[in-house]
């Protein structure tokens, strides 16, 4: 901890750091434009070079872990517990997973214009059709308006966003044109793939060759054993469970995106819906193409289905992944992401409070406590949607009454029920109201800059001159130590007006700083966090 | 400025810049054509915000971060010798750099290069990462440090 708080010796400057980075950036040779940003005269041109690839390789990978099953018309989802998200669209919990109801307008991603209009016409809704500029291929369904999850009546009309091709000449070929209609197939929305004669399909490292013929019929394809892992079956099953899985963040429904990696010879491609970067257990689809020069399109040769050891990957967080990580103080969407990447089940309920939406307040078992996958793991989230600011108390007065006590003023705390102490921003314990009466509840010890035991904001407030009664800085040496936790970082106004703290002059040196800083979390409960500069 | 003028300016420098976040050398020029192809999608907005190479830098963090970066290592090619740029490059120094920050977390990393080769400021690279901009301040300075107490660093 300590080495990763001491400061940059004095000749670490800017200057110095920005000339170590040139010099590292000029160890690193930059091709000219392989393929330059260039008007492409037709989208016939943009086959030709897609095929002109010698060999490619196309990997689907999913992002989060598969919840429930794999039809358009069930539309699992990935996230777990809708009661965490209160608006925009909630819905109910159908079981382990979470299903769009059929009154929410669906995920179009994986069609193309006209799977999609269809779809969307059989579920009563009336359609028209935006052509948006786009340099993926022409005619894919990208989106909707109003989105995906919005509720809709019979006979609203939705708008159907569909891509353009590129045709205002300024794209590069799309390096996908080979996969939509492959995902077409899988999808069952599309006539067979262009298979080679031979085609070897791999399973875990298992192949097994076989015809064209067969391998344009989906039930020939080998799958997975029924027992492995959260097996999805064949190739194709996985991209179908892939393409169809919507999540939710921040409030808004997400939808996968097919992104492709790779130049001439090589591709990787993957579908997946954003989880903050967070890879975990995953099944990954490798495809392998033989391009003929003399056709539009690659022939392909080989899918290989493989189960991508989640060991290879580093943890989100780090950590022993045996162990639940600490996610009191961060959002849901994060929380869930790597419970979910861990292998944990996930429960979650809702609260309201002054805190800032999604936040998660509570969790059990707690961070640190040994566990295994599949166990339980249960969250409570902060709902703010009905919060009338002005209900949560002045965290100046809150401050300047603490100060009070700690200098002898009366025998009850004036504090919130529940208090959580912070020291140096890391949670340290939580303790009730009729404890935070005994000045020695406010006691705390930990390896902390080398101060002595124990460490005490109550001790602080008695000492120090006056409460500066403003929000937490973001600049000034308040602001180089608010490396804060997620719950108490000031992200809205209206938290802003809820924080105050009391500080140290602005030190010679950042890390001689101190302060008390306090946040009205709700009504019911405040946090107070503690900060000593070095020693 | 133009999508074409603004490829030809600074198409280089996302991709060293990808190389020098962490991703494969091999991968970087295909992360960054990908998100340009994102940045052209939206060039109008582009064009009209604040700071361009914030907003395209934004768009590359999140590719990176979309596609299996958080696999890559950040390892060297150790190979070969990468070709002498015209600048005629302090070869040692700046390969120990890179060791050093193929070595550091991630979030130091970051910060690093966003501030330091992409001459982001800090309120701009608080934007690209999502961060406020004092943890941005706090994770500079600490990464500043580690890069000075790097031992080839030091003796390069």
């Amino acid at each position: 901890m300590r080495d990763d708080s001491a400061p940059a010796p004095e000749h670490a400057t800017d200057e110095w750091a920005r000339g170590l980075l040139l010099a590292a950036a000029d160890t690193i040779e930059v091709r000219p434009e392989p393929r330059p940003f260039v008007p492409s005269p037709s989208p016939r041109r943009a086959w030709a070079y897609a095929a002109a690839a010698a060999a490619s390789v196309v990997a689907v990978v999913g992002a989060v872990a598969m919840v429930g099953g794999g039809t358009p018309s069930t539309r699992p989802v990935g996230t777990p517990d809708p009661s965490l998200f209160p608006d925009p669209t909630p819905v109910e919990p159908p079981g382990p997973g979470i299903t769009l109801a059929d009154d929410q307008i669906p995920s179009v991603f994986g069609y193309d214009s006209a799977s999609a209009r269809a779809m969307l016409q059989n579920l009563g809704l009336g359609v028209t059709i935006d052509i948006v500029p786009s340099c993926d291929v022409p005619r894919r369904a990208v989106g909707t308006n109003p989105p995906v999850g919005t509720r809709f009546g019979p006979g609203d009309v939705v708008e159907l966003q569909v891509t353009n091709g590129g045709d205002d000449g300024y794209c590069a070929p799309p390096s996908n044109a080979a996969v939509w209609p492959f995902l077409d197939f899988a999808n069952g929305r599309g006539p067979a793939a262009e298979f080679a004669p031979e085609v070897t399909l791999t399973v875990n490292g298992v192949a097994t060759t076989v015809t064209a013929a067969q391998a344009a019929d989906p039930t020939s394809w080998p799958v997975c054993e029924a027992t492995f892992r959260d097996c999805a079956g064949s190739a194709l099953d996985v991209i179908r469970e892939r393409s169809a899985i919507v999540t939710q963040m921040n409030h808004r429904w997400v939808t996968p995106s097919l992104s492709v990696q790779g130049g001439a010879e090589t591709q990787r491609i993957w579908i997946g819906v954003p989880t903050d970067g967070i890879f975990g257990p995953q099944w990954q689809v490798t495809l392998h193409w033989q391009p003929l020069n003399s056709r539009p399109t690659s022939l392909l040769t080989g899918v290989d289905l493989r189960w991508d050891e989640p060991t290879s990957a580093p943890a989100p967080t780090g950590g022993d992944p045996a162990t639940l990580p600490d996610l009191v103080g961060r959002f849901s969407d994060e929380a869930i992401s790597e419970l979910d990447y861990r292998g944990f089940e996930i429960q979650a309920s809702t609260t309201e409070s002054c805190a800032a939406d999604g936040l998660v307040l509570a969790q059990s078992p707690e961070g640190g406590t040994p566990a295994a996958v599949g166990d339980v793991v249960t969250l409570l989230v902060n709902s703010r949607p009905s919060i009338d600011p002005g209900h949560c108390a002045s965290a100046e007065d809150e401050l300047r009454s603490l100060q009070r006590f700690a200098r002898g003023a009366g025998d009850r705390a004036p504090v919130a029920e529940e208090v959580d102490l912070y020291l140096g921003n890391v949670f340290q314990k939580l303790i009730t109201r009729a404890e935070a009466a005994d000045p020695a509840s406010w006691e705390l010890c930990a390896d902390y800059h080398e101060h002595p035991c124990p460490m005490s904001a109550l001790t602080v407030l008695r000492d120090a001159d006056g409460v500066t009664a403003r929000p937490i800085p973001s600049e000034g040496c308040g602001g180089f130590l608010a490396d804060l936790p997620t719950a108490l970082r000031p992200t809205t106004p209206d938290v802003l007006e809820r924080t105050a703290a009391l500080e140290s002059p602005e030190p010679p040196r950042c890390f001689d700083h101190w302060a008390v800083q306090l946040w009205n979390i709700s009504p019911d409960r405040t946090a107070v966090n503690l900060i000593l500069g070095d020693h | 400025m133009e999508f074409s003028e603004y490829v030809a300016a600074r198409r280089a420098r996302l991709v060293r810049s990808a190389v020098l976040l962490g991703c494969p050398q091999p991968d970087a020029e295909d992360i960054v054509q990908a998100a340009l192809t994102k940045a052209f999608r939206s060039w109008g907005r582009v064009q009209r915000a604040e700071q361009p190479d914030a907003y395209v830098y934004r768009i590359l963090v999140n590719t990176l971060r979309d596609s299996r970066s958080r696999r890559w290592t950040g390892e060297l090619p150790s190979d070969r010798i990468p070709e002498p740029a015209a600048t005629e490059p302090d070869l040692t120094t700046g390969l120990a750099v890179r060791h050093a920050l193929a070595a550091m977390s991630k979030d130091h990393r970051e910060v690093l290069v966003l501030r330091y080769y992409a001459d982001l400021s800090e309120r701009e690279t608080a934007e690209v990462l999502h961060l406020p901009a004092g943890t941005v301040k706090s994770r500079t300075a600490r990464a500043l440090a580690a890069l000075a107490a790097d031992h080839n660093v030091r003796s390069s």
